[in-house]
């Protein structure tokens, strides 16, 4: 299985710079996910892979070959779009066996194909039906079928989820994630869903504004955001953030003053006293005092809490203190310190503190 | 549960009592007068007569008119096939590619403006210097140039109701755009297909103006035929009624059928559901 590579990809429409000169490998058998928020791009750069769209500028590399310039049905690439696309004049079974009839492969082994595939999504007993007479779930899995029966180099899922009802999204994520590592075909997949991202992908490549933010594995993603644009696209309930300035040992805003591990200058990349930053700090990472362990407290907050939403083994729950709200999520049974309407006394666990330079929005330190 | 007569909905009763006597009236007259004995053909007070098959007889026997028929029938189709297989591409590219911009696609309908009478001049000049004067391929490229518009205007909103994502999974899965379009596309719209179809034909058939000063004689289309009954003796009233008869049922029963579309076609390529 080849790796994807782009190279310098850029996407303009009439005026409109939807893509800014990306650089990215696409590692070969990989599973990566493409995340950021609506219009940031990502859509656009898997068409470009498909070769449904042209590129502006730049090259598009799969495995060793060069495909910029090449028909989407030169490429040996499938797709699977949010609508499933599935053609409805034909059956099942005929859908899965399109792709196949110009690889020429002879009735036989088109035949062989598509039941083996059918088969392996469950949907074998499906075959002589119309799109038109399956649920969303059924045409969902045919519509992967058609991608898996014609044996790809690359998958290239846009938002394949989001047309099914939470449950079924949930029980299809582990499916796509069980039939990737039984096929380990590089895949490239395109979800505004932080959480999809985060699941399924073992490489995130977070997207924004046309530019690649930050790549890497969802879990250098979720602990060390490289900008605020990551960090707060990443997480939910997202991270908190709070505007404010370095002072002499911590920082200062929002009407709270907080110790920074290696004091203010340390934490802050050379930063000076002053300097504009904004903290974050993740819901998980904001405890009652009592239950952060010793020394790792950047200083008590007496916040009020305002808010408190069960989810059952967990709660978000939403406070205020100074000018500052934010949300902390809590352990069920560490919930008696909290009240709606109480005040309550928390603490942010400094080591886990992210600090971005205000202006620019870039991580500082570590 | 019992129904409740109230005045609106007595009024509503009335009302729709006279519009279906006023369109149906006529056609009732037009069979009856078919079917009357020549000597009372003329007395349009006289109901109850025993019916007389002689007119029938004389058009599709003793007449030319079967002939025009077959005129009608060969012009009708022809339009229909030249204008679906000019259309289909024109409309896809008019829909997809957005060929000309919005202002393209509304120009489409401004041949179908223009006062019949603007082309006539020039248009029998054409023909008669091609020497296709009084020819059925004069009266099929009159009948095209306010066929194809229309009809090409209902196939871009057909298309337009089409989801991209359709062809473009058959050009990801191997196929051309063409490919794409004439495999996946157009039989995804063969409803409208369809209807655009028989629409295309009616509007072929039921021209006169064109074929009246294009054609004459063995080439004339049914239309014609029917002006001609009104001679320099008076109207041929019985006869008339025959081929009148003839020339609306089969317009009624396309009607039947795409009705439907047709509404779908006429609001699609302006208005996106």
């Amino acid at each position: 299985m080849p790796e994807v590579r782009l190279e310098g990809v850029a996407k303009s429409f009439g005026r409109t710079e939807t893509l800014k000169g990306i650089d990215l490998v696409i590692a070969d058998g990989g599973f990566t996910v493409l995340v950021g928020p609506s219009g940031c791009g990502k859509t656009t750069l898997l068409r470009l892979i498909a070769g449904l769209e042209t590129v502006s500028a730049g090259r598009i590399f799969i495995g060793d070959r060069e495909v910029t310039e090449l028909e989407p049905k030169e490429r040996n690439v499938a797709i699977v779009f949010q609508n499933y696309a599935l053609y409805p004049h034909m059956t099942v079974y005929d859908n899965m066996a399109f792709g196949l009839l110009p690889l020429r492969l002879g009735r036989a082994e088109i035949d062989a194909r598509v039941r083996r595939t059918a088969a392996m999504l469950g949907i074998d007993r499906l075959l002589g039906r119309k799109p038109g007479q399956l649920s969303g779930g059924q045409q969902q899995r045919v519509a992967i079928g058609r991608a898996v029966v014609r044996e790809p180099n690359v998958f290239l899922f846009d938002e394949p989820l989001s047309n099914l009802d939470a449950k079924l999204r949930v029980g299809m994520r582990t499916e796509l994630l069980k039939l990737h590592r039984e096929l380990t075909t590089t895949t490239i997949y395109v979800t505004h869903d932080q959480e999809e991202a985060m699941t399924m992908g073992d490489r995130i490549v977070v997207m924004a504004e046309g530019a690649v933010q930050q790549q890497g594995s969802p879990r250098e993603i979720y602990f060390h955001p490289v900008n605020l644009a990551v960090a707060g696209l990443v997480g939910s309930p997202p991270m908190n953030l709070i505007t404010g300035r370095l002072v002499a040992g911590g920082f200062e805003g929002g009407g709270l003053r907080l110790a920074l591990d290696g004091g203010g200058e340390g934490a802050g990349d050379g930063k000076t006293d002053g300097a504009a930053v904004v903290l974050g700090v993740r819901p998980e990472d904001v405890h009652g005092v009592e239950t952060l362990p010793e020394g790792r407290s950047a200083g008590e907050i007496d916040a009020l809490v305002e808010v408190v939403e069960l989810l059952g083994s967990r709660a978000i729950v939403t406070m205020s203190a100074g000018e500052t709200e934010f949300k902390a999520v809590v352990e069920e049974r560490g919930l008696g310190a909290f009240r709606e309407g109480a005040p309550a006394r928390v603490a942010f666990d400094r080591a886990r503190l992210h600090l971005f330079d205000a202006e620019t929005g870039r991580r500082l330190g570590r | 549960m019992r129904r409740r007569w109230t005045i609106a909905g007595l009024a509503r009763g009335v009302l729709l009592a006279i519009a279906l006597v006023t369109v149906v009236f006529p056609f009732l007259w037009i069979l009856l007068t078919s079917l009357k004995p020549p000597d009372l053909v003329a007395r349009p007070d006289v109901w109850l007569f025993a019916p007389s098959a002689d007119n029938w007889r004389d058009v599709l026997q003793g007449s030319s008119v079967p002939r025009y028929i077959g005129n009608s029938i060969i012009v009708g189709l022809a339009t229909v096939v030249i204008t679906l297989i000019v259309g289909c591409p024109a409309a896809y590219a008019f829909s997809r590619f957005k060929t000309g911009g919005g202002a393209g696609r509304f120009s489409i309908l401004a041949a179908e403006m223009m006062p019949p009478a603007v082309l006539i001049v020039p248009f029998f000049l054409l023909m008669y210097r091609l020497a296709l004067i009084d020819t059925l391929w004069a009266v099929v490229a009159a009948h095209l140039t306010f066929v194809a518009p229309v009809v090409v205007w209902f196939l871009i909103g057909f298309i337009d109701e089409v989801p991209r994502e359709l062809e473009e999974q058959a050009m990801v899965d191997g196929y051309t755009q063409f490919q794409a379009f004439y495999k996946v596309i157009l039989p995804v719209i063969r409803p409208g297909l369809a209807a655009s179809a028989i629409f295309a034909f009616v509007l072929s058939w039921n021209d006169m103006f064109y074929a009246l000063i294009l054609t004459g004689g063995a080439n004339k289309t049914l239309p014609v035929a029917i002006a001609g009954y009104w001679t320099f003796r008076g109207i041929e009233m019985g006869k008339m009624a025959v081929a009148i008869l003839i020339a609306i049922v089969p317009v009624l029963i396309a009607a039947f059928f795409v009705q439907k579309h047709l509404v779908k076609g006429l609001g699609g390529g302006a208005v996106k559901f």
